[in-house]
């Protein structure tokens, strides 16, 4: 896998079109905001502006950067080239999907590190480190899942918008007018309990239980994420 | 060497929804042979050796390839070489780069830089996959299909785009191959590649394996031809011939050499010059021919 994962990240870093719009846009719009934090603050609060900083790299750095890479790997081939050798379905997609992954976590904690600095330390790390892990493994599977049915790197730009726009719409709603109004409806969208969430845990006053409680719609977006990605995804073109 | 097949197929079956792509298959692949698998165009074979490959399930029937299941990739590829028949690398990697991951994804250990030597792409190195011509692909996907000399090697029309040199050099490779124990599945449609190459060819058509032998058991079939011209006035030759075009006359004959002393001392006798004359023995291709004008079995 780690052959595999390291081949990949060499050719992501080779690939300018990749680089400049799955990795540098993301950390380019975070950067705006911790920039901006004072008046975005002011209006939203810190928490909002943490919530759109891991939506916008789950959905830019992560989700559509797999989508496209997966949809040009298997348009040229290269994965039943890859499962032509010893290497296993599982070992196969971990390698491909491991360097986009830890290229978004890295920036999200680097975004979310310098704003933590430059304004206030998330109230509990630890649960927002939960939320991010399980608002990525969404984005990752919904990500694998959506390459199933795009058919070349460049239907990935039409493919993604509903995924990309749509989970960034929900972080955008839930961050900015709350979960008074429309709860349940709020949480059940993907994102929602997760934007809840990381609002929650930066800016204080969330209790465990309703931390735990929050992340469950989450887990379930993962499951049903996993099991679109396993009905969807083909390794080869169609014929 | 072990006396268990290699491969062996047993009454395979592939379907697409109502189409029936591959019916009831069997064939044995032999340690150390070159088993050619050939067939009209959507003939199945493509289908048939995916499942052989492990790409693809089948429908029904049996496939074993070194008494294991194909599917099971951890235990078989480390054996096996498989050269695709659509490049399938990535255009941002360099040749050695793209021989490495491959290679080591297949369990197996080899020097990248001998390789390169044996396909001719030394020069080539650190050059992208994106500016490698069709014929470089091809060889590249050679060297990947043979990185540490597997015991089964699949080859699916292997020279395809390659200039008679490379295409030389890649049978020599496949040769030193063979002799150090290899086996080696091959699909083409170079026939004559086939016909030099093969101890064995399986010819398919509409799904179904036809016909199943060495050159000259496929051959023996159907018969060789003598033809030639006569000059005008001159009478017709005693045995059975027919004119195929105005003065040219073809004689189909399972005993070549008989009849074309027959002919000869007739000519001779009758003082006649056969002009043109030429005698050929069966080819593949005229096999080839024969089974695609088959009516479908089902």
């Amino acid at each position: 896998m780690l052959t595999l994962a390291r081949s990949e990240l060499v050719q992501i870093l080779r690939n300018r079109a990749v680089l400049i719009t799955s990795l540098l846009m993301p950390l380019a719009v975070g950067a705006f905001f911790v920039y901006s934090r004072d008046t975005f603050a002011e209006l939203y609060g810190l928490g909002y502006i943490a919530a759109v900083v891991v939506f916008t790299i789950g959905a830019f750095s992560l989700y559509s950067t797999i989508v496209t890479t997966l949809a040009a790997r298997r348009q040229t081939l290269f994965l039943k080239r890859l499962r032509s050798t010893a290497a296993s379905d599982r070992e196969i997609l971990s390698g491909l999907v491991l360097p986009v992954t830890v290229i978004a976590v890295v920036q999200v904690a680097l975004i979310l590190g310098v704003f933590a600095a430059v304004s206030q330390a998330p109230a509990d790390v630890l649960v927002l480190a939960l939320a991010v892990v399980a608002t990525f493994a969404m984005m990752l599977a919904l990500g694998v899942a959506t390459a199933g049915v795009t058919g070349s790197p460049e239907k990935a730009q039409v493919t993604t918008l509903p995924i990309a726009l749509g989970t960034i719409g929900v972080a955008s709603w839930v961050g900015i007018a709350g979960t008074e109004s429309l709860t349940w409806l709020k949480r059940a969208l993907p994102g929602g309990s997760a934007t809840e969430l990381v609002v929650g845990t930066w800016d204080g006053g969330l209790a465990v239980t309703e931390s735990l409680r929050l992340l469950l719609p989450t887990v379930g977006w993962v499951v049903v994420a996993v099991w679109l990605a396993a009905r969807f995804f083909r390794w080869e073109p169609r014929r | 060497m072990s006396d268990t097949p290699v491969i062996d197929v047993a009454e395979l079956n592939v379907r697409y929804g109502d189409f029936h792509a591959v019916k009831d298959l069997s064939f044995q692949v032999e340690p150390g042979e070159l088993y050619a698998l050939l067939g009209t165009n959507g003939a199945g074979k493509t289908s048939a050796l995916e499942v052989v490959e492990g790409h693809r399930t089948a429908s029904s029937g049996t496939v074993r390839v070194f008494g294991r299941r194909p599917t099971d990739r951890r235990a078989v590829r480390p054996r096996t070489g498989i050269m695709l028949q659509e490049s399938g690398f990535s255009d941002d990697l360099s040749v050695a780069e793209s021989v490495r991951l491959v290679g080591r994804l297949s369990g197996r250990a080899d020097d990248v830089d001998r390789l390169l030597k044996v396909v001719d792409l030394s020069h080539k190195t650190d050059t992208r996959v994106s500016q490698l011509s069709g014929g470089e692909k091809r060889r590249l996907d050679f060297a990947t299909a043979v990185y540490g000399r597997p015991e089964l090697i699949f080859l699916d029309e292997p020279t395809t785009g390659l200039d008679i040199q490379s295409r030389d050099a890649l049978w020599d490779a496949v040769q030193q191959l063979r002799e150090d124990g290899s086996t080696v599945v091959l699909t083409t449609h170079y026939l004559e590649e086939a016909q030099q190459r093969a101890d064995r060819i399986g010819l398919m058509h509409r799904g179904v394996l036809r016909q199943q032998g060495t050159v000259s058991e496929l051959t023996r079939a159907l018969p060789a031809s003598i033809q030639f011209s006569l000059p005008p006035g001159a009478t017709t030759p005693p045995m059975h011939s027919a004119p195929v075009s105005g003065s040219t006359y073809v004689i189909e004959t399972f005993t070549m050499q008989a009849d074309l002393k027959k002919l000869l001392d007739w000519a001779d006798v009758h003082a006649v010059e056969l002009l043109g004359l030429s005698a050929a023995p069966t080819r593949l291709d005229d096999v080839f021919r024969a089974v695609g004008s088959e009516p479908s079995t089902s």
